[in-house]
């Protein structure tokens, strides 16, 4: 968002680009302070719209800027730090034996659960690829943003029958980015709670290709799905599957849901975000008129620290909350 | 000083070219080549006359069934009374022929016996009462040492001839011969009045000539008679006798192509009598080992590489050399079109394809590897007229020279001539030429060539099937100016249209369709209504078929109709006669490689406006200079516009590819594709007609010079072949429509050790049958594909048009 500060615009991105390019509309009208030693000359009509669609127009580009930052750059460290938390987290419950091994669990009260999620479910590993994740249950856009997704209507991965973890291929740390790497009798190695399983990779799988045969009885399918990537970042926007089998398998417990919620499936955006992003975007606008308010009476350093941090919390958060608008895999 | 630093240069400089000239090139036909120079005489009453005769033969060694040798000579007498047809007893009337016959035997052990002739007048002579029994005068064959004639028939002599098998065939009587009916090859060639001459002659081996028997374990050799005259003894016998036997010619030196009988002491029947016998000159000739060598050598499986007839004459020579060694694997090569080769390849039927162009591989990887520069040629065989456009006879012999340009070929390909009356009923061409020698632009270009038209002049023999070499000789067609404003309807300068249902055709093309569905107007097409046209082109599967019918000069064309005598059907359609000897006229699309195992003429082509290129080494390499490689692994092309603009470049100059699958591929199989490619661009890069060599018709492909981004590029597809290391493509095919299952599958699925039916089965090994599961339907999201570019452009557009906006305002106030 913008606010408008002694003639100086401070920007702020925000996901929605109509809200926030009309306010730098009212610059022209703010007035100077009288560190502007230069006489005013009135701009003309035509200068006027000059300096509006600039502001606009460099509005857009903060936005898309700071849109892209997020999911290459910061979505990478947003990422690795729920990877840091995830890993001990997954180990304690490996090591103390509360890890899930279905679909429920059983919680502190002894009550049984489903397995919320984003709880970690797994940790997968390929180091042909230098792959290692801890898999968290769900696969919805927003479960994807701490690491790889276990599609909750399959078991487990290393458990008898197939078993779907998704991944984001560029953004948010791009966890698969390098799956499509995994070549025919590479290994991935996948600790559950019940033990550890290795898979063997039988192929890559785009689009066309003939799908292998189901997995025989007592054997573990383990299918890495992401997005397929051309180069530079580039993606078809078509999804690109890795299968992988183990010759052993663990029992899977029952309880699994027949299907999943649309946003869970590969390919998916989540329209349940519309209302939080409103909620974010008029925080963003509630901000702004602060900062506005706040530069009346207080000094200009003063205003950005207490507001650059508020600016950019929010904004970060909306930019997560629009990562659910998008596809879940890229 | 400086004197000395020249001399130093000049001494780099040779060397450089004396080892620039041990390149395999220049030992092409080297030791290959036969020269011999003889005095050869006839005595007459104790006066000899001598002549040194030379002659020349281009090669003598591997040589194979119907290959034909060219053989020059000089010093010899000239002929005269000249036969139209040289060909077995056609040419028999001649004085002082030169008799050309291939013997069973060394130089040392042949012998009249045992030499071909197709007839028994060449073999035999019989005459009316002994005054003219001149091989009775003969000093060197009088007496105790003239054998007795085998038929016992008074004042007549004749050659009995030993077959292979030991059989004795006298050729007395038609029930007499050794059974072999085939087309005379044996000749008596014309000599000029300067005393040379030239001709070709075909080479039988055991399998087109049983009796006569020559293959790589019967040596035979080819015999020249330079005729000179039967020597003659005045002692012996008569006056009368005396002057048969010592007569020389009636008619003068260089006459002939009429109603001529010469003298017949100088003709030459007379070839095995002892005075001339001994004037032969003997050309020994070694064979190769027979085409089924391999089969019948090697009980081991063979390896197939599948496709392009370009490559026949050079897999000929290159399969002993693969079979015979135990290290390596026993190469095979089965001719076929290019695009049903590569599908083979595909499918793992095949190790590899020959191919000539990129075909479409679908998901799998193939890499290409150049392993032999050749191409596509237009032969010939055109005779002289024998008369002259005033009706007088004038020297014959073959046309050896054949220029032809893109429009003609269009003319001939699109059936724009009439051919006949028949032809010329068709609706919007009636006007057009009977055929291409009626054409003014074939005249101006071929001032040789006959002038009347026939319909063996009115189409080009070709290709039924799909094929690389059509496509190659379409984009030639399709980048002349003239030539594709011939076929989308503009008249040529003589007046002459295209042929409608072929107008504005689409060319390149893989495969010339037969469109036109014209049915002639006359009784008998009615009764045998098919399209006159498709009849007259009558495209064969193969370009040895091609090759066949130019040198037996008998045309494909199927348009012969004729009223049938006591026959239930009155109209019978058929082909057309084989074509005479000194009338002949026929053109046909052949491979280089055949071209020059066959000594078939190849017409010029035309490049830029007024220059015309044959293939020889230099304009082939002048193409191969042009052609520009696709990516790593993939064929080159030849850019015909660039061909157009060289002078140089031959445009039918084409690259044979060894294509194989970089991926999925078993291991032995590779491995033996990978050899093949080696050694093919190396030892079967030597120009030579022994095992393993280069035939002619080929360029060898080596390290330096224009060839040598094919030999790096062969390397590379070796290397890759055997290393078999799958890549993910970059893009694969947005919903496997086209592509099969099947084809897809080994990419993506499959170990690479696994092979292909078992693939289903390596997954599931429980399972006995593979089930298909059907293909991946992976879900897409377009926003995945533009967001992040579009964020990109977005922000840079915008701050870009912002700093623009800023700076405006800026400079307005």
């Amino acid at each position: 968002m913008s606010t408008v500060v002694s003639g100086r615009r401070i920007a702020e991105p925000g996901p929605v680009k109509g809200r926030r390019f009309r306010l730098p509309t009212r610059a022209p009208r703010t007035p100077r302070p009288a560190r502007q030693p230069r006489p005013k000359v009135p701009l003309t009509r035509e200068q006027e719209r000059l300096v509006l669609m600039s502001s606009v127009l460099t509005m857009v580009a903060i936005v898309c800027l700071w849109s892209l930052a997020q999911m290459l750059l910061l979505g990478r460290l947003s990422e690795d730090r729920s990877q840091g938390l995830l890993y001990p987290e997954f180990r304690h419950e490996l090591a103390a034996q509360t890890a899930p091994t279905g679909p429920t669990t059983v919680d502190a009260d002894g009550k049984t659960v489903a397995v919320a999620p984003g709880e970690p479910v797994a940790v997968v590993s390929a180091p042909e690829i230098g792959l290692s994740q801890v898999v968290v249950e769900g696969t919805a856009p927003s479960d994807l943003l701490a690491g790889p997704g276990h599609r909750r209507d399959t078991v487990l991965p290393g458990q008898e029958g197939t078993s779907l973890v998704y991944g984001r291929a560029t953004t948010y740390g791009g966890p698969f980015g390098k799956i499509e790497d995994l070549r025919a009798g590479d290994h991935i190695y996948v600790v559950i709670g019940q033990g550890r399983v290795d898979f063997t990779v039988l192929g890559v799988r785009y689009d066309g290709d003939p799908l292998p045969p189901a997995p025989a009885a007592g054997k573990a399918r383990l299918v890495l799905t992401t997005a397929e990537q051309l180069r530079w970042g580039m993606s078809p926007g078509r999804a690109v599957y890795v299968d992988a089998e183990a010759p052993k398998a663990y029992p899977a417990p029952s309880g699994r849901p027949a299907a999943v919620p649309e946003p869970e499936l590969a390919m998916q955006t989540d329209s349940g975000a519309m209302p939080l992003l409103v909620l974010c975007l008029a925080g963003l606008v509630a901000v702004t008129l602060g900062v506005i308010a706040a530069r009346q009476r207080w000094s200009a350093a003063l205003v950005w620290v207490v507001a650059t941090p508020i600016v950019i919390a929010l904004s970060w958060g909306t930019t997560d909350v629009v990562m659910r608008l998008l596809p879940n895999l890229i | 000083m400086r004197t000395l630093i020249r001399i130093l240069l000049a001494c780099v400089a040779l060397a450089a070219t004396a080892l620039l000239g041990m390149a395999p090139a220049a030992d092409a036909s080297g030791t290959d080549a036969f020269t011999a120079t003889k005095t050869v005489t006839r005595t007459v009453d104790g006066a000899t006359t001598s002549k040194d005769v030379t002659v020349s033969v281009d090669h003598t060694l591997n040589l194979r069934g119907r290959e034909r040798l060219q053989i020059s000579w000089s010093g010899a007498v000239g002929t005269s009374a000249q036969a139209t047809n040289p060909y077995g007893a056609t040419g028999l009337t001649q004085e002082y022929p030169m008799v050309i016959m291939e013997c069973r035997g060394t130089p040392d052990t042949v012998k009249p016996e045992t030499c071909y002739t197709s007839s028994i007048a060449q073999r035999s002579a019989g005459t009316f009462d002994g005054d003219s029994a001149i091989w009775r005068r003969d000093p060197a064959w009088a007496g105790a040492t003239a054998p007795t004639d085998p038929c016992k028939t008074p004042n007549n002599y004749t050659v009995p001839f030993i077959a292979a098998n030991g059989k004795k065939f006298d050729y007395c009587t038609d029930q007499d011969v050794a059974p072999e009916s085939l087309l005379p090859a044996e000749l008596l060639g014309y000599t000029s009045k300067e005393g040379t001459g030239a001709a070709s002659f075909e080479v039988r081996t055991d399998v087109e000539n049983e009796s006569l028997g020559c293959s790589h374990t019967t040596a035979c050799s080819l015999v020249v008679v330079p005729i000179m005259g039967t020597s003659c003894d005045a002692r012996k016998g008569d006056d009368l006798q005396f002057a048969y036997c010592s007569a020389n010619r009636t008619y003068a030196a260089g006459t002939g192509y009429g109603e001529f009988e010469g003298t017949p002491a100088v003709k030459g029947n007379y070839w095995w009598t002892a005075s001339q016998w001994k004037n032969r000159i003997t050309v020994p000739l070694t064979f190769a080992l027979p085409a089924n060598t391999c089969d019948l050598l090697d009980k081991r499986p063979p390896v197939g590489f599948y496709g392009s007839e370009l490559l026949a004459q050079a897999s000929l020579q290159w399969s002993p050399a693969y079979c015979l060694d135990q290290k390596r694997f026993k190469y095979q090569h089965n001719q076929m079109g290019d695009a049903s080769g590569f599908d083979l390849m595909l499918h793992d039927q095949a190790a590899g394809a020959l191919v000539s162009s990129q075909h479409d591989a679908g998901a799998d990887q193939v890499a290409y590897a150049p392993t032999a520069v050749t191409g596509f040629g237009i032969g010939y065989v055109i005779d002289r007229p024998a008369y002259d456009e005033n009706g007088n006879p004038q020297v014959g012999g073959e046309v050896h020279s054949l220029k032809l340009d893109a429009r003609l070929l269009a003319k001939l390909l699109t059936q724009s001539y009439t051919g006949n009356a028949v032809g010329a009923q068709h609706p919007g061409i009636e006007s057009n030429p009977v055929s291409i020698n009626e054409d003014p632009e074939f005249q101006k270009l071929n001032p040789d060539a006959p002038r009347v038209g026939r319909i063996e002049g009115a189409t080009l023999l070709s290709l039924s099937e799909a094929s690389d070499t059509v496509e190659q000789l379409t984009d030639y067609i399709a980048h002349d100016k003239d030539a594709m404003a011939f076929i989308n309807g503009a008249k040529d300068p003589s007046g002459m249209v295209v042929n409608p249902s072929y107008k504005g055709y689409k060319l390149p093309t893989q495969t010339w369709e037969l469109k036109d569905s014209f049915v002639g107007n006359t009784d008998c097409w009615k009764a045998n209504p098919s399209p006159f046209f498709s009849l007259m082109a009558a495209p064969v599967s193969r370009m040895y078929t091609i090759t066949q019918a130019l040198i037996d000069a008998q045309p494909n064309i199927q348009t012969r109709c004729e009223e049938q005598v006591n026959a239930a059907t009155k109209w019978k359609l058929g082909k057309i006669d084989r074509q005479g000897y000194g009338n002949r006229f026929m053109l046909g699309l052949v491979s280089l490689g055949d071209a020059e195992r066959y000594g078939i003429d190849v017409a010029k082509l035309e490049t830029t406006d007024g220059t015309f290129v044959a293939p020889t080494h230099d304009s082939e390499s002048a193409a191969v200079a042009l052609m520009k490689q696709k990516g790593a692994r993939q064929p080159f092309t030849l850019d015909q516009a660039a061909v157009k603009k060289s002078a140089t470049a031959y445009p039918g100059t084409m690259v044979v590819y060894t294509a194989a699958k970089t991926c999925d591929v078993k291991a032995d199989v590779a491995d033996h594709v990978a050899s093949f490619v080696r050694i093919a661009t190396t030892e079967g890069q030597v120009p030579g007609s022994g095992n393993g060599r280069l035939p002619d018709g080929f360029l060898p492909i080596v390290k330096t010079g224009a060839t040598a981004p094919l030999f790096k590029a062969a390397q590379q597809t070796a290397d890759a072949v055997a290393a078999q290391k799958c890549a993910v493509p970059a893009v694969t095919p947005a919903t496997g429509g086209t592509t099969t299952p099947a084809a897809m599958a080994p990419a993506a699925v499959t170990p690479p050790a696994a092979s292909g039916p078992d693939k289903a089965a390596a997954t599931t090994p429980t399972a006995t049958t593979p089930v298909s599961m059907g293909t991946t339907k992976a879900p897409t999201a377009a926003v995945g594909f533009v967001l992040l570019p579009v964020l990109f452009a977005l922000a840079l557009a915008g701050a870009l048009a912002s700093v623009v906006a800023r700076v405006l305002v800026a400079s307005r106030s």
